[in-house]
């Protein structure tokens, strides 16, 4: 079965082939020359020296010109041959974070992969913990559910997002089309858990760019609030301030059994360790020191902590790139950023307080402590969502044709060089033809001029 | 050609009219001469060659009477051809259909044999072409020179047969054949100054069927005799106009050259050169004056 890259390239040169017919048929030339004895009594009218041909000659330089451009078409418009079997596309998107249980996770993996190795499904998986990585064939093929362990959840993952699934499959997708052009339709799959902060505020504009339904496996969501992950914070790295010291212990927290970590409360509920280095000297480590300069205030959670704190350091750029900002000075500039690691995250605060003051201790320093002591990655609303959430977010319909994924740019399949080649080699042919005609041409006029001069 | 010859072989080419005095021949003299084909009496004139009295007469009835006989004479014969460039059409190189000047050759070998056979002498004139020129003559091998000649001759130039006729003495026949596209007034003028002084002439008109019938489609005629003229468009409508315009022409020659005293045949190239040549000396050519004389029909 032959299928088109670009139809309206192969469109267009079958319509230059076809004007290059009419043209050749309707060519005005010079009609030929008759010597006739008695074209005196030919009436004296102006000589119209052009006439159509209606009978073309020439069917040789004609056929050459049309297969020229025939393959021009064939060569710029993507011509390829899709085999003789359709087949149905199928991209998996598992977004685990905020997940609760491995085994339903699995479990849900399990169910979302039914069929998708069948001889007539071409699939695609895109995992997406940190970042989203689309498997290859190979990779997708070897694929095991129980692969998925208990990295792929933990409160340090990004919370879930629905509109970068979209996003993500709307790639893969395109990829998987590019690579199987007699995919016919692509099927949308996700795994995720069905959570309230799944569903962002982009999701309707993205939703809408997916152009078929969407199956969805749930993947078993945390049961518990989010608050129930930040339970315990750990001082690391230098001496901390006894006036972060104080100001956790006016807020609630009370130093652990250890005596290493500070607890907000004694119930035994799951807790994720967070690591909060905030020494004395307001220089975490790997930071850049410079000269202290003092900055006017603090901002958290969008309130201001004016205060006049002394900057010491900088935090480089590499670390901020991979952390997330949690506090600004005044002028901008980074003053506490979170850094995520295997199971949990670890903060950096820049943020020099001196040991005699209290102003972590007032109310303004409320949204600084908050956020410096949430959980990491930010506070998630992992409530579940109700079944007509649900059924808004799959939607309706069949799954999206394969038509919607096509690009509109020049596709080259690998027979494309020896079209051109081909047609280029007919154009210098065309050329060769045309020059002996003219040739011929010139010479018959050559001849006959002659023979009326001898005349 | 040895076929024409053959069926022209005991043809005779009798002169329309007495020819004036000459060497004896085979044609009526206007000069009573001392032939031994008697004719009449006549009264003894004062004068008379006394050798021409009938002596047995005068002794029988002593009147002295005379013994008058026709005198036969020879007319000399000069093939005039036309050797100009549009003889040559249509092209060999296109069609392979006989040209003018194909015909007009046969004819003219066919008219000398002819006027060879009755011992008149033949000569040759060709207008244009190479310009050849034979004198009259009787002697054997001169058709043979005649058709060489003609053979030889490349169809090239302008018409231009009046100077050729000009210093022609008007005791000859001559056969003028041509498509009278060249110097047609100047000869016809010529031509009626010779008949007036005696000569019989004698015009075939060679026309090519494919100048009667134009080549479909559309064409550039040019002229290959004046190639200095523009070309003409020939196209479906100036089909018509062009067929009226030459077919006034033809009757307009004809009716001249007949009103000039000259025989006129139209000749077709598809017609038999041997039946032209018999239409030509049975005289055809000067007795149809009041219709057109055209032989074009191919005999079966």
């Amino acid at each position: 079965m032959i299928g088109v890259g670009a139809p309206w390239m192969f469109g267009a040169a079958v319509f230059a082939a076809l004007a290059t017919c009419v043209l050749h048929f309707l060519s005005v030339r010079r009609p030929p020359v008759l010597l006739l004895p008695t074209m005196r009594f030919l009436p004296e009218r102006p000589v119209r020296a052009v006439s159509r041909n209606a009978r073309p000659s020439d069917l040789f330089l004609l056929l050459l010109r049309v297969l020229a451009l025939l393959l021009l078409g064939v060569a710029l418009s993507g011509l390829y041959w899709r085999g003789s079997g359709i087949k149905h596309g199928r991209v998996v998107v598992l977004q685990a974070a905020n997940s609760g249980d491995v085994l339903g996770t699995q479990n849900a993996v399990t169910r979302a992969l039914s069929g998708a190795f069948a001889a007539d499904t071409v699939t695609r998986i895109v995992v997406m913990d940190t970042t989203a990585h689309m498997l290859s064939a190979a990779q997708t093929k070897a694929f095991k559910a129980e692969t998925i362990s208990a990295p792929m959840k933990g409160a340090n993952y990004p919370a879930a997002s629905l509109s970068a699934a979209i996003l993500t499959a709307t790639r893969a997708a395109s990829a998987l089309v590019r690579e199987e052009r007699n995919v016919d339709a692509v099927d949308l799959v996700i795994v995720a858990p069905f959570v309230r902060n799944w569903k962002d505020a982009a999701f309707p504009a993205v939703r809408a760019t997916w152009p078929g339904a969407i199956r969805l496996f749930n993947a078993s969501p945390v049961v518990d609030s989010t608050n129930a992950y930040v339970r315990r914070l750990a001082l690391v790295g230098g001496k901390a301030s006894e006036a972060v010291v104080s100001a956790l212990e006016v807020r609630g927290w009370t130093l652990s059994n250890s005596g290493t970590s500070y607890v907000q409360t004694a119930s035994a509920v799951p807790f994720v360790p967070i690591s909060l280095e905030w020494p004395a000297s307001g220089a975490p480590e790997g930071w850049t020191a410079s000269n202290a300069n003092t900055v006017g205030a603090i901002i958290a959670r969008g309130e201001a902590l004016v205060f006049p704190f002394e900057r010491v350091a900088h935090i480089p750029d590499a670390i901020l790139a991979q952390g997330r900002a949690l506090a600004w000075w005044s002028d901008g500039e980074v003053a506490a950023v979170e850094l995520p690691t295997s199971t949990s995250c670890t903060r950096h605060v820049g943020i020099a307080v001196p040991p005699s003051s209290d102003v972590l201790q007032g109310q303004a320093a409320r949204a600084l402590l908050q956020a410096l002591s949430g959980p990491c990655g930010g506070e998630r609303d992992v409530g579940q969502l109700s079944e007509g959430e649900v059924r808004d977010v799959s939607g309706t319909g069949l799954a999206a044709p394969a038509t919607t994924f096509k690009s509109n740019a020049v596709i080259h399949t690998p027979w494309a060089p020896l079209w051109l080649i081909l047609a280029i080699a007919l154009l210098i042919c065309e050329w060769f033809v045309r020059d002996r005609e003219d040739r011929i041409t010139d010479a018959i006029e050559a001849h006959s001029s002659v023979a009326r001069r001898v005349a | 050609m040895g076929a024409m010859l053959d069926a022209l072989r005991g043809v005779r080419w009798p002169a329309r009219r007495p020819v004036s005095a000459g060497l004896p021949g085979a044609h009526r003299s206007r000069q009573r001469g001392t032939s031994g084909e008697f004719t009449e009496y006549r009264l003894y004139r004062q004068g008379d060659d006394p050798r021409r009295l009938d002596w047995k007469l005068l002794a029988r009835s002593n009147r002295a009477f005379v013994r008058l006989t026709d005198d036969r004479a020879l007319v000399p014969t000069w093939i005039v051809a036309d050797a100009s460039a549009s003889l040559a059409f249509p092209l060999k190189e296109t069609d392979d259909r006989p040209t003018k000047w194909d015909l007009l050759r046969a004819v003219a070998i066919g008219l000398a044999a002819v006027a060879h056979s009755g011992a008149d002498p033949v000569g040759l004139l060709v207008a244009s072409g190479n310009g050849a020129r034979l004198t009259p003559r009787t002697r054997r091998g001169t058709v043979r020179e005649i058709s060489r000649a003609l053979y030889e001759t490349r169809c090239f130039g302008a018409s231009d047969i009046a100077p050729l006729l000009a210093p022609l003495s008007p005791n000859t026949r001559i056969v003028i054949l041509s498509d009278l596209l060249g110097d047609f007034e100047e000869t016809l003028k010529t031509v009626s100054q010779l008949i007036a002084a005696g000569a019989q002439v004698d015009c075939v008109h060679v026309v090519a069927v494919e100048e009667l019938e134009l080549p479909d489609g559309a064409w550039l005629a040019v002229d290959p005799d004046e190639s200095e003229l523009p070309p003409r468009a020939l196209h479906r409508g100036a089909r018509a106009e062009y067929r009226k315009a030459f077919d006034a022409f033809r009757a307009e020659a004809a009716r001249r050259w007949r009103a000039a005293g000259a025989g006129y045949l139209e000749a077709r190239t598809d017609a038999s050169p041997a039946r032209l040549v018999r239409h030509i000396v049975s005289g055809a050519a000067g007795e149809l004056a009041a219709e057109p004389a055209a032989v074009g029909e191919r005999q079966a």
